[in-house]
């Protein structure tokens, strides 16, 4: 594919760090529900908490297709590892990156990119969930201060996180139209507090919380892009979340490659003890609707990863992968969970806890429904689709 | 034809629905899905109730009916909670076979204290890593003077442990034998015999209130009165057992689905998004519509297999059709449901997800999806016309 050497390594260490350190320690993550500090070390070490960060503010400066390759080698394990860098590299740090000043970026950049600081991002409300634009947070200027208040919900890594990326309405009329306001949080900033962690279906070494901003005062200077951008927050909110869906196709993805070599294990495994190849022929017909839909996935995400690299427009590319992958990696799932027959119940076997994890992946940064919303939408604005030719790039 | 239910079914189904808004109480049951318990006190007021056990006749502390009210209260209990109605539906497992084919003694022990909710009973059948082909079982049973001695490792038992009362243990007996059919027999093992060990499996999918062990049964020795029916007999009664139990499993995952879908009906008519209603969206009411049919569809089918099962017609493809459907529905209306709660579907509070991995649990069990069809197949193979 043309990779650089420094990244092919960089790939090959990945790999190693997940067979070696990850997968082993992947059940009592999930167990005790927590990822070892020293364990997130490692991670950091290899860069991984600022994979697309520029390379001028301490990141990897990574292309989207090589960031899609490494997400896709680190979900062959717990979703929890991915999970724990995953805010730092999209949601939590693009803002900084595509809106902040040049301050901004100096100041927070280096420290996310090391892993130093996590960042996270905070966008949804127990009322505005697929519905974005109809936040309530406010936010409200008192001299060098702004004044934050409301309630967000499922905030992934708030717990771990040093630095939050947020959006408040600060024009109640014109709200997504030039009255939503992004903000740089850190924690310990006066009226900023964690809430519960949420016990969730799976993913579970991965936390999410709730957040709270009680009269939170957050110096003017932490507008994303200074106060000449104020009143553009959703836009750069929508940016954001625009790029974690090719990231979201690649855990996916990662994933399902790892539930297919589980189950292709799995039926070696009974063929070579014993069992009659006859009573696995439906087994292994599962295995090949699970290559064919594994590999029009990856060949669906690379191509529109390419895309995006290439300066073009992805973003229906972009929604029908978030879609595809993770509808898909259900699917792979659900298959495995077939041929296991009972021992796919068990959470030694792993299947079950990827059917888990991945079911997550349908539901947060825009539910399938959105993406097939965005998808049908950007289809409706042709007159007449014969005229497109998207085959060109 | 007649597709209604009798007067004393409808108040059996409405007997089941106070006992719920009675005692399923969602703070006790949190509790008990904390700490992985099996939800005694609620079993115990459903034996007080007359809930357990009701095919079970008069005399032996039942009330002599038909698999299709065991069917209707399994739906309601699990439509409840998926987790304590899969416990309560399946605390006398393996009872159908001591029903049929226990001599006078062994019912008159054993179905009493299953139907007053005092023990829990266990089928002992899978064993590691044969999936779900019975046929290459091989714990055994060896006869040695006047008794049987048992050897071998029985897995995925459920109700295994210290509230169970006995396990019926299925045997090889006749290692000579070539024919599968002839070489299996039941034996009724007490608790309390020595030789018994249970080990747990570790953290699982679902149906976390479900006491599910590996049971190691080392030379234990039971006298012949143990044997259930006739020595070699096993497979065929195993055989007739599933059909009947497959068609209890399809009513759970029913119940399930419903459960799922009343939780994600009530949300969609609640949660605003976009300034509208979520049922008012199109595609919402799509969901819903899917969901609704493949609940009735599973339902009705439950329903004719209980009812050619209580007039002598049950045949195991049919309870093996009513149970890959009802799996199936199960699963993907949960499945649906979680997708219809967004966020809140993927966290425990909102409870569609624990029914969603309770339904995977359902799916697993009683033949998964490729044994049943295996089993609908049976038949097919050999020209029998729809």
């Amino acid at each position: 594919m043309g990779m650089t050497q420094d990244f092919k390594t960089l790939q090959m260490q990945v790999r190693y760090l997940v067979d070696q350190e990850l997968d082993p320690i992947s059940q009592s993550v999930e167990a005790r529900s927590q990822i070892p500090e020293d364990v997130v070390d490692k991670l950091r070490n290899l860069g991984l908490f600022g994979m697309p960060i520029p390379k001028e503010h301490g990141g990897l400066g990574l292309s989207t297709l090589e960031e899609i390759l490494i997400y896709e080698q680190i979900t062959r394990t717990n979703g929890a590892f991915r999970s724990r860098i995953g805010t730092s590299n999209g949601i939590g740090s693009m803002g900084i990156v595509y809106d902040g000043t040049p301050a901004q970026k100096q100041h927070y950049l280096p420290r996310i990119a090391k892993g130093e600081w996590t960042a996270a991002f905070a966008l949804t409300e127990p009322n505005a969930g697929s519905d974005a634009g109809s936040i309530q947070t406010s936010a409200v200027l008192e001299g060098d201060h702004w004044i934050l208040n409301g309630t967000k919900v499922f905030i992934t890594n708030a717990d771990t996180a040093r630095v939050f990326t947020t959006v408040a309405v600060t024009d109640e009329v014109k709200r997504t139209r030039g009255g939503v306001t992004a903000f740089i949080l850190e924690k310990g900033m006066p009226g900023f507090s964690v809430g519960a962690t949420d016990i969730k279906m799976g993913l579970k070494g991965s936390h999410t919380n709730e957040l709270i901003f009680k009269d939170c005062r957050v110096p003017k200077e932490n507008v994303i892009g200074g106060m000449d951008r104020v009143g553009q927050g959703f836009k750069t909110a929508m940016r954001v979340l625009d790029k974690g869906r090719l990231s979201m196709g690649a855990c996916a993805l990662g994933a399902a490659q790892r539930v297919i070599e589980l189950s292709h294990a799995h039926i070696r495994y009974q063929l070579e003890t014993g069992r009659p190849e006859q009573t696995l022929q439906a087994a292994q017909f599962k295995l090949a609707d699970m290559a064919i839909q594994i590999s029009a996935a990856r060949q669906m995400l690379y191509h529109a990863s390419r895309l995006k690299d290439g300066g073009h427009p992805v973003t229906r590319e972009a929604s029908m992968v978030k879609v595809f992958c993770t509808e898909m990696a259900s699917r792979v799932a659900g298959w495995a969970m077939e041929i296991f027959e009972e021992d796919g119940c068990l959470t030694e076997n792993k299947v079950e806890m990827f059917l888990r994890d991945v079911r997550l992946y349908r539901i947060y940064e825009g539910t399938s429904e959105i993406q097939r919303l965005i998808i049908s939408r950007d289809l409706m604005k042709n007159k007449d689709l014969a005229q497109e030719n998207r085959n060109e790039f | 034809m007649n597709f209604e239910l009798d007067r004393a079914q409808k108040q059996i189904q409405k007997a089941v629905k106070d006992f719920i808004k009675g005692e399923f109480d969602r703070e006790t049951i949190e509790g008990l899905l904390f700490e992985h318990q099996f939800p005694e006190s609620i079993w115990k007021k459903a034996g007080d109730l007359g809930l357990l056990g009701m095919q079970y006749p008069e005399d032996l502390s039942g009330q002599g009916l038909g698999l299709i009210e065991t069917v209707l209260v399994a739906e309601a209990l699990c439509r409840g909670d998926s987790s304590v109605g899969i416990c309560l539906s399946r605390a006398a497992l393996g009872a159908e076979l001591l029903l049929h084919y226990g001599d006078p003694a062994q019912k008159k022990k054993w179905l009493p204290l299953l139907a007053e909710s005092r023990i829990l009973s266990c089928a002992a059948i899978a064993e590691p890593g044969v999936g779900n082909d019975i046929t290459r079982c091989r714990t055994t049973a060896r006869k040695e003077g006047q008794d049987w001695v048992i050897e071998g490792i029985k897995t995925f038992v459920i109700n295994a442990g210290p509230m169970a009362g006995f396990y019926l243990v299925l045997c090889r007996t006749d290692s000579d034998a070539k024919d599968s059919q002839n070489v299996f027999t039941i034996l009724l093992v007490e608790t309390d015999r020595a030789g018994i060990e249970t080990s747990d499996m570790g953290p699982r999918i679902g149906a976390w209130l479900l006491p599910v062990k590996q049971v190691h049964f080392n030379r234990v020795r039971v006298p012949e009165k143990n044997v259930l029916g006739k020595v070699n007999n096993g497979f065929k009664q195993i055989t007739a057992y599933m059909s009947e139990s497959q068609i209890s499993a399809a009513a759970q995952c029913v119940g399930v689905a419903l459960g799922a879908f009343d939780r994600a009906q009530k949300w969609v008519r609640q949660r605003e998004q976009f300034g509208q209603k979520l049922v008012h969206f199109q595609i919402t009411r799509q969901k819903l519509s899917d969901m609704a049919t493949r609940i009735e569809s599973a339902r009705t089918l439950t329903y004719q297999a209980a009812w050619f099962h209580d007039t002598g017609h049950g045949k195991p493809g049919r309870s093996a059709m009513v149970k890959l459907l009802a799996a199936k529905t199960a699963v993907s209306v949960c499945d649906e449901a979680i997708q219809l709660l967004g966020g809140y579907g993927y966290i425990q509070e909102y409870e569609v997800e624990r029914f969603f991995r309770d339904a995977k649990f359902l799916e697993a069990f009683d033949g998964n999806s490729i044994t049943l069809k295996e089993t609908i197949a049976e038949e097919l193979a050999k020209g029998k016309t729809l």
